[in-house]
């Protein structure tokens, strides 16, 4: 069965796992890891624990060229107006 | 070329249809073949650079937040950090491959990738990552991401894929 060596952060959330043979002396050896992203659990007492952090607000979508032209265009349009 | 072995001048350039071994002989070199190539292995030459797997992300599909690799670099000039990168053109089909960087011990090095926007536009997206390379490990930053204006963080881009040592690296500096 494959081992694996855990890097965790003080909370005990997974931040990264490698193979026990690349690991420091003092990392954290599991027998498995979940399948899904790791970073979504905390690793206390031998169990994950399931702890996804928040979403982060998704940007904004970026204007298109013609969009940027077109705000341009207004711009200078509106600055010749105000002139 | 002159060929160096342990710091010695023991050749120059050899007469055709010599071996580098044979030319060294010629030189004054009195070793063995295995401990000719083993000290040319050795001594930084061309031929003589070396790449060793220290650390291999078991989970290449997961995020990668800020964290520190701990990892013994003591004898190692150099890293090479292979990360994931992503090229999504025009016609919006992306190709998922792998980037590659060079780090010296004691630098930060910044990892960037860049991604055409799958509008058909010809924005590009950056990604950087930073990676101070220190003797006892490597320093991850957040990646961010963005364009011109505002840059984000993410923790699902530049992923670190592998790092190796590098021995052998010399520079003309």
């Amino acid at each position: 069965m494959s081992k694996y060596a855990l890097t965790l952060a003080e909370d005990g959330r997974v931040l990264s796992a490698t193979y026990p043979k690349y690991a420091a002396p003092d990392a954290v050896i599991v027998p498995y890891i979940p399948v899904s992203n790791i970073t979504d659990y905390i690793y206390q007492d031998g169990v994950y624990h399931y702890d996804p952090l928040p979403k982060p607000e998704p940007a904004a979508p970026e204007p298109t060229v013609w969009e940027e032209l077109d705000a341009a265009y207004q711009e200078g349009v509106d600055a010749a107006y105000d002139e | 070329m002159a060929i160096k072995v342990d710091g010695v001048d023991v050749a120059g350039r050899g007469a055709p249809g010599l071996s580098a071994y044979r030319s060294a002989q010629l030189g004054g070199y009195t070793g063995t073949e295995e401990e000719f190539y083993a000290a040319l292995g050795n001594s930084g030459s061309a031929g003589g650079l070396q790449m060793v797997l220290l650390w291999e992300n078991a989970s290449p599909t997961s995020a990668f937040a800020a964290q520190t690799v701990s990892l013994d670099l003591s004898g190692y000039e150099a890293v090479f950090i292979v990360a994931t990168a992503k090229f999504t053109p025009g016609d919006g089909v992306a190709t998922t491959g792998e980037a590659g960087w060079l780090g010296f011990v004691g630098k930060v090095l910044i990892l960037q990738t860049i991604e055409v926007s799958s509008d058909a536009t010809y924005r590009t997206q950056l990604y950087l990552r930073t990676a101070t390379v220190n003797s006892d490990g490597i320093v991850f930053g957040d990646a961010v991401q963005g364009t011109t204006g505002t840059f984000s963080a993410t923790d699902s881009k530049v992923i670190p894929l592998r790092i190796y040592g590098m021995k052998g690296v010399t520079t003309n500096e």
